[in-house]
């Protein structure tokens, strides 16, 4: 065998370890997904997609346990409420960042930023209850919006940031050479030429959020059974039912726990989906 | 401050007096005190690095937005000191347009909206139609209005780069500015794009001043009427293009001409 033969095997063989070794690596990840796959769909099957989406639980009856309905639309109602916060907030302090960048305002906002990505998020669930729950002495959606609303904003500021400073310089030449103030070219073009990465930094936020239990547990509580009637009732989300359903003994829990995760898995992937399609290279 | 300070009859657009220039302390326009007569295409010419973009960007104060920049002396827009401190530089900067070097139309938005969005932002028309309207006639001066008028509303981004250029004119236009600042504006288009700017140019320059950096002397002799050369940041030589084109009476301005300086 000569010196380029022996070469290329070797080269093949290391190729096929360091395959093996990834797939080793991932395949508690494929475990997890397949498990609330297959479980999931048959929880959903069984009992009906409508109904799944839309009915309450019932966990008495393991065959047919209800629905999700309330927890759905809670993380819906949650998403939708803690995104409406979190841009404005998101937006002005990326603007902020990138428009005084190098300043040691703006340093040291990046710093929080980072720091309130690291956080955990039982401490911002805490937070929320200190100063939304209590003072109005009820767990509500909107405390739990608030609450998931922090969740999403260092991921927002992070994405429309970055995408603002990546504006050339000239076309904010071209915007101040028209007589635009700085404020009126911040406003009106670059968060449009931006939008893009304001984009994914919210969709990327509000996967993350979609399934955060933790901020939600001292502030939304879990109303699993009842439809909220306003976002100052409790409600519930698909993560805490999930965390909530998963500890009871009852098979009627545990389906309608594999029914929710699947539901959440299909929600998260869309959404990060929707993401990577609109920028190839998206750090998650 | 108003737009109406500006006085449109006097004789000179842009008139500087000792003017100076530094970024931090690096000294990089000198003493340059210049005239440039109103309704002329009034050409910069100058080696690389020369000063001719800072000198022109003194012009609007695009300046202010270099941080590290300071300008010394007076600078005379249409008759006001557009240093002065009573000065709004906004307005300064729909009296004073510019055009530059990359063509740079906002990407997101429609070829309709690159040029609506100055007066729209301005509140210059009272309605659509108004606004309509000075488009259309924005597009029309800046001879693109026959190649758009079927796709207003498409990205300006599917545009050739001659026609970004003349969508950036355009754009500019549209403030129906007294002057227009145009740096090498045809620098990265190809010969026949370039050919339909400069006679965008001599059209123009009817109803606008054209203060036009180039390192063409070819452009230069086919659009200027007048020719300012610029060296290590002094002005040193200014004539009628045909002057400097036929007899140019400082030794540098000659090399460069010929080819051996710059
Ligand atoms: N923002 C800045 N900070 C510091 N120095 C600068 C800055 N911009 C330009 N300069 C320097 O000032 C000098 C003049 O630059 P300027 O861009 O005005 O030259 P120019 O004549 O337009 O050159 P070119 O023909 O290459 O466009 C150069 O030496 C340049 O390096
Ligand atoms: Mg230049």
């Amino acid at each position: 065998m000569d010196v380029y033969t022996r070469r290329k095997i070797k080269d093949v063989v290391g190729r096929l370890l360091i395959a093996l070794i990834g797939l080793f690596a991932l395949t508690p990840l494929f475990h997890i997904l397949i498990s609330i796959t297959y479980n999931g769909v048959r929880v959903i099957a069984a009992t009906g997609v409508i109904e799944f989406l839309t009915g309450i639980p019932n966990p008495a009856n393991p065959s047919n346990p209800g629905g999700i309905g309330p927890a759905i639309l809670g993380s819906l109602v949650l998403a939708a409420m803690a995104t409406l916060i979190a841009i404005p907030i998101a937006l002005n302090t990326a603007i902020f960042v990138s428009e005084f960048r190098g300043s040691p305002a703006s340093r040291f906002t990046i710093l929080l930023s980072l720091l309130l990505v690291e956080f955990p998020t039982i401490l911002v669930g805490l937070f929320v209850y200190a100063v939304v729950v209590e003072p109005m002495r009820r767990f509500s959606l909107l405390a739990g919006s608030i609450a998931l609303a922090l969740v999403m904003l260092p991921y927002v500021v992070a994405q429309a940031s970055e995408a603002l400073r990546q504006i050339p310089r000239d076309l904010r030449e071209a915007a101040y050479s028209l007589g635009l103030s700085r404020l009126k070219t911040v406003y009106r073009l670059m968060l449009g030429m931006a939008r893009r990465g304001i984009l994914v930094g919210i969709l990327i936020g509000l996967a993350k959020a979609l399934g955060e239990t933790a901020p939600l547990l001292f502030t939304v509580y879990g109303a699993f059974n009842t439809y909220p009637q306003s976002i100052l009732d409790p409600g519930a989300a698909i993560p805490l039912l999930i965390y909530v359903y998963a500890q009871q003994p009852g098979e009627g829990y545990q389906a309608l726990a594999w029914g929710a995760a699947f539901i959440l898995l299909v929600m998260v992937t869309s959404i990060v989906l929707v993401a990577k399609k609109l920028v190839p290279r998206v750090h998650l | 401050m108003e737009l109406a300070e500006f006085d449109e009859n006097t004789p000179y657009a842009i008139e500087t007096v000792n003017l100076n220039i530094y970024y931090g302390n690096k000294h990089v326009v000198k003493n340059v005190s210049l005239r440039i007569p109103r309704n002329t295409v009034f050409a910069i010419m100058g080696p690389s690095g020369s000063g001719k973009s800072t000198l022109l960007r003194s012009f609007n104060r695009l300046l202010d937005f270099y941080p590290e920049a300071r300008v010394e002396g007076v600078v005379r827009v249409l008759g006001v000191n557009i240093y002065d401190e009573h000065v709004d530089p906004t307005i300064v900067r729909r009296i004073v347009g510019m055009v530059f070097q990359i063509p740079n139309p906002f990407p997101h938005l429609s070829i309709y909206d690159n040029v609506a969005i100055g007066p729209k932002l301005h509140g210059m028309c009272k309605s659509k139609q108004e606004l309509d309207e000075l488009v259309k006639w924005a597009l029309e001066k800046a001879g693109l209005w026959d190649e758009v008028k079927d796709r207003l509303h498409e990205p300006a981004t599917k545009l050739s780069g001659g026609q970004k250029q003349r969508l950036s004119i355009a754009r500019a236009l549209a403030l129906k500015p007294k002057i227009l600042l145009m740096d090498e504006p045809t620098a990265n288009l190809d010969p026949v794009s370039t050919t339909r700017i400069e006679e965008l140019i001599v059209e123009l320059k009817k109803d606008v001043t054209i203060v036009l950096v180039t390192h063409s002397p070819r452009q230069a002799a086919r659009v200027a009427d007048y020719v300012a050369f610029m060296y290590m940041g002094e002005i040193v030589e200014v004539g009628t293009a045909n002057e400097i084109f036929t007899a140019p009476k400082n030794p540098l301005t000659e090399k460069y001409l010929t080819g051996v300086v710059g």
